[in-house]
């Protein structure tokens, strides 16, 4: 899958573009390319997301042990 | 009696009309639906709420159109700015406007359908959004409006950011932002190095260019491309990607001529100030509502008059004093103030169909209760070669009140003009001054200003 992407991607690059004044709207050029580019930045967001769960997860857990510690000090 | 704006003829959904100066929205049948949801949802409550978007009411009003479905009253807006006219961190804000807003809606279910500049507009201080038919309901597909938006947002930020501050104006040629291929074809090289530039101009450029050509066999394949879903973590990651490419842009810090200015003016401390407090004495007695301050700089003098009159229009040639007013109107949460970029040499002029879809800065600008032309006249007059008595009659057709500054040739800034050319202005003094102005105008006052030999002057129209 990652391999399809970044082979599409390089192909895009690489490859020879006609100009832009064409029949076809650019707006379609646009779409496919969305398409491509959905698993990449997709992915990303995946992965943002989910450490940034994980890091106020581990903060949220983190301040109860130290309120916990408070608590006994305070004993 | 009632007119339709003549920009808003794309979109099925509505259309925007006048009656008796008064704008109002017609919500046509077809777009129930998605007005609905908009409004029951919860988003335009949490969009108004965060100043996002401009607020409105239903009204009853019959017969203005057979498939009318409500008529909106939207808040009224001051005046209008083009994307041409803004500075680059005014580009900048409107666009991180639309992307908050476009990742707002999406948790409601509701997506942007245009991202186009043209629908922020700058209101008490801040970008607003102003078109509320732009949402639909968020489908699982590609967002139709990512090539608009790098069109008119992306695109145009890294020509100000890696070409020249200035060369936003070249917008104004592109109603529908400038294309893809072409602002990958100016952008140096070294841009695609940078993953967002990359990804959202340069080779998303080259998709657009790749099927634009497309025919015959190729299109089936192309139907069969375009019909394929996008998961909503692909859609936000598209976003979060955008916002993080648009966030990381920043102006270089360069100096020019006009952002210094006041480093380098002709005045004594003393002579500023009394400078400003003639300004503010003639507007104590004028108590306009709205002022057009031509070659305003980054607004000192407009600042003299925000508290006095409803609205100042700010606006200057040099993108990067308008940008310095752009942040003090930012961090100060000025609200009556608004700044643009303009040249009154050559002003914006109407465009798209019939030239009418964007309307020319000067037809925005007329009818204002005042306009103030400090220190410019020689610019006017010396730099540019237009004679004295054409620019009273161009001050004259915008306003009946004129607050203008004449800066005689014994001033430095005049003297520095003349160094490097020769004097062929022999008109231009004190007496032919007047002689030109009082053509069109009356002197109601005239005032020397402390420790210069520049003199303030009152006028009002013939």
């Amino acid at each position: 899958m990652f391999l399809d992407v970044a082979t599409n991607l390089v192909h895009l690059y690489f490859g020879i573009s006609p100009s832009a004044l064409a029949y076809l709207d650019p707006g379609t050029g646009s779409i496919i390319f969305q398409l491509l580019l959905g698993s990449v930045v997709g992915g990303i967001f995946f992965i943002t997301s989910k450490y940034e769960l994980l890091k106020a997860k581990f903060k949220q857990l983190l301040g109860n042990e130290r309120k916990k510690d408070q608590h006994s000090d305070d004993e | 009696m009632m007119s339709n704006h003549p920009s808003s003829f794309r979109d099925p959904s509505g259309f925007m009309f006048s009656v008796e100066g008064t704008f109002y929205r017609c919500v046509n049948k077809r777009y129930a639906v998605e007005y609905d949801k908009l409004m029951s949802s919860g988003l335009y409550k949490e969009l108004v709420n965060r100043n996002l978007i401009i607020s409105h009411v239903e009204v009853s009003m019959e017969d203005v159109y057979s498939e009318q479905y409500k008529i909106l009253k939207p808040e009224q807006l001051e005046f209008i700015t083009y994307p041409y006219e803004w500075s680059f961190s005014q580009l900048k804000d409107a666009a991180l406007t639309t992307l908050t807003i476009q990742k707002i809606a999406m948790g409601y279910g509701m997506s942007l359908k245009d991202a186009s500049a043209f629908n922020i507009q700058f209101h008490k201080g801040k970008p607003v959004f102003i078109d509320t038919l732009s949402f639909e309901v968020l489908k699982q597909e590609p967002w139709v409006a990512y090539k608009q938006f790098c069109q008119h947002f992306f695109g145009p930020l890294l020509l100000m950011r890696h070409i020249d501050p200035t060369i936003n104006k070249i917008t104004s040629n592109y109603i529908d932002g400038v294309p893809l291929s072409i602002i990958s074809k100016m952008l140096p090289p070294s841009t695609k190095f940078s993953m967002g530039i990359l990804m959202h101009i340069h080779l998303h450029a080259k998709s657009q260019t790749k099927y634009a050509s497309a025919q015959g066999d190729d299109i089936q394949g192309i139907k069969e491309k375009t019909s394929k879903k996008m998961d909503t973590n692909q859609l936000r990651g598209l976003i979060e990607s955008l916002i993080s490419a648009i966030s990381e842009v920043t102006l270089n810090k360069v100096t020019t001529e006009w952002g210094d200015y006041y480093s380098f003016h002709n005045y004594s401390k003393d002579g500023f100030e009394h400078k400003k407090q003639i300004i503010s004495e003639y507007m104590i007695q004028l108590q306009p509502q709205k002022v057009l301050d031509i070659g305003g700089n980054i607004g000192e003098f407009s600042k003299a008059v925000v508290d006095i009159a409803s609205l100042v229009i700010n606006t200057d040639i040099d993108p990067l004093a308008v940008e310095k007013n752009y942040q003090y109107i930012k961090k100060s949460k000025l609200e009556k103030m608004i700044t643009l970029v303009n040249d009154i040499t050559n002003p914006p002029p109407g465009i798209g169909v019939m030239n009418r879809e964007r309307d020319s800065f000067i037809d925005r600008v007329k009818g204002v209760d005042v306009v103030m032309a400090l220190a410019i006249i020689h610019h006017l007059s010396i730099s540019n070669n237009i004679p004295l008595e054409d620019t009273a009659k161009m001050f004259s057709a915008l306003s009946g009140t004129l607050v203008i500054e004449f800066v005689p040739k014994t001033d430095g800034k005049v003297m520095h003009l003349l160094e490097t050319r020769e004097d062929i202005f022999p008109l231009y003094t004190v007496q032919g001054f007047e002689k030109a102005y009082t053509k069109y105008f009356t002197i109601e006052q005239k005032t020397p200003v402390f420790e210069s030999e520049r003199i303030m002057y009152l006028m009002k129209r013939l």
